[in-house]
């Protein structure tokens, strides 16, 4: 994968100056065809939460019924990540992001999350759906640098919302080095190209920034 | 539990229901859709079995016939009945999920190409069967569509390369017409010579009379110098004749140039 080993910032000394991420706990895995799917009204409380949830997440369905979803929220996760995701999908986009969540027991499983708002036919946002697969290790591997750099960033910061604008930046930066968008990043994460078949010319990575 | 299993099974319950229904009036009190309100736990006042399961059939029901009217967003929750209808509910879910999951991921994979996007892709995970099938093919489509989306952006960078070579010859074609119109301008000079070598040879012819028979080689020199002049003027109008005939097809071909030349950044304009 081009870009993710090239930076001296990201790769060097974030691995060095920070703990690694999620270090309490066991990791806990799912099936790579199974899908941890929940549901979020308007305001992020949760109103479905299939059984995969369930089973990883270490919860009963009445311990997450009507609780916002940052129940399984854990601390390693940078702040600005989640902010992103919340301006997307709140702006009535998908958005795709590698994800850590904390179990119910305090163990930790690593998800490539898929959120996307729910619309009535008039188009409002009537609340929010996501689906998480479980993702690849190499992926999950050029992610944690990533992160451990923008929750180095956060650290010391007292609210969440001084959390995220120090941390922002720092994202936006890195995916500005690389010419790339978020969305682009993640499926370049997801999709390496060299696993494209030869039916499928597309280069993650090789696309440009759309209008 | 097959199908004709559950139907028997209905069918023994149905019987046993009219049957309690006799002894005990007040059980109508406890309707199916009263206890099918998700807030509710069913089973909070300890109905017997046969109500639990006709308000989880119901529920059921009502769960599938929105999700039939294209609403995807209804999900059996808080799931208590007996393993066997537990499995048949848990399985709606899934089912709902899975069809949930198929929608949004195709849904957003073909919006995103139709922006030019063609990196989103359907994630294949989870999607099992005839998901997997059409999920592929909507990923080979996209990525079809990627190639030739390239393709006309070569075919574009071609287009306006040959415009710019047809206006490299635009201005070739220029200076062309700037040269002729110097020989032209040249030959106005040479015709305005000749002129004047005419009227000095027709002076010289009357000055070589008027000296008499001392004049006569002088006279024979003069009439040669108005030869030479004719020929010189008819040459030079062959000269104008044929710098004409080339600055008429100079000019043509330089409008043909130009109006191919606008033709291509016109198509280049429309494209982009």
């Amino acid at each position: 994968m081009p870009g993710m080993t090239t930076t001296s910032r990201f790769s060097g000394s974030a691995a060095s100056g920070v703990r690694s991420l999620t270090s309490g706990g066991v990791e806990r895995t799912f099936g790579a065809e199974e899908i941890i799917v929940s549901k979020t009204d308007p305001k992020g409380r949760i109103t479905y939460a299939n059984d995969v949830f369930l089973r990883v997440a270490e919860y009963q369905e009445h311990e997450v019924l009507g609780k916002p979803h940052n129940l399984i929220r854990h601390p390693d996760m940078p702040r600005c990540v989640f902010k992103f995701m919340w301006d997307t999908i709140q702006a009535g986009h998908e958005i795709f992001a590698y994800v850590v969540n904390q179990s119910k027991n305090g163990n930790y499983y690593w998800v490539l999350a898929h959120v996307t708002p729910t619309f009535d036919t008039h188009g409002s946002i009537i609340g929010y759906h996501s689906n998480r697969r479980s993702p690849k290790a190499a992926a999950v591997a050029q992610i944690k640098p990533v992160y451990a750099l923008l929750r180095q960033i956060e650290q010391g910061h007292r609210t969440p919302r001084d959390a995220w604008q120090a941390s922002l930046p720092a994202l936006v930066q890195y995916l500005a080095d690389r010419g790339i968008s978020y969305e682009e990043f993640v499926f370049s994460l997801a999709d390496p190209p060299e696993s494209a078949g030869r039916s499928n010319p597309a280069k993650a990575g090789e696309v440009v920034a759309c209008r | 539990m097959s199908l004709a299993q559950v139907d028997s099974f209905a069918a023994e319950w149905s019987e046993a229901l009219a049957a309690e229904a006799e002894c005990t009036p007040e059980a109508e009190s406890e309707s199916p859709a009263d206890l099918a309100l998700i807030d509710e736990p069913i089973g909070a006042e300890q109905p017997d079995e046969l109500t639990q399961i006709r308000a989880w059939v119901a529920k059921a029901a009502e769960v599938c016939e929105s999700a039939s009217a294209g609403d995807l967003e209804a999900r059996l929750l808080q799931i208590d009945a007996e393993p066997d209808l537990a499995r048949l509910l848990h399985g709606i879910n899934h089912l709902l999920d899975m069809t949930d999951a198929f929608v949004r991921e195709s849904t957003a994979t073909l919006s995103y190409a139709a922006q030019g996007k063609f990196f989103r892709r359907v994630l294949l995970n989870g999607m099992l069967g005839s998901f997997r099938q059409a999920a592929t093919k909507i990923n080979e489509t996209t990525a079809q569509m990627k190639l030739r989306t390239d393709e006309l952006k070569l075919a574009e960078q071609r287009r306006a390369q040959l415009a710019d070579e047809f206006q490299a010859v635009v201005s070739t074609i220029d200076g062309l017409v700037a040269a002729t119109q110097q020989i032209s301008d040249f030959s106005g000079v040479i015709r305005g010579i000749t002129a004047q070598t005419n009227i000095l040879a027709i002076n010289a012819s009357i000055e070589a009379a008027r000296v008499g028979e001392a004049g006569r080689g002088f006279a024979v020199v003069a009439t040669e110098v108005k030869r030479l002049a004719a020929q010189t003027a008819q040459a030079n109008r062959d000269i104008q004749t044929q710098l004409a005939a080339i600055q008429n097809a100079t000019a043509l071909t330089a409008k043909s140039i130009i109006e191919i030349r606008d033709t291509l950044r016109e198509t280049e304009k429309s494209a982009t």
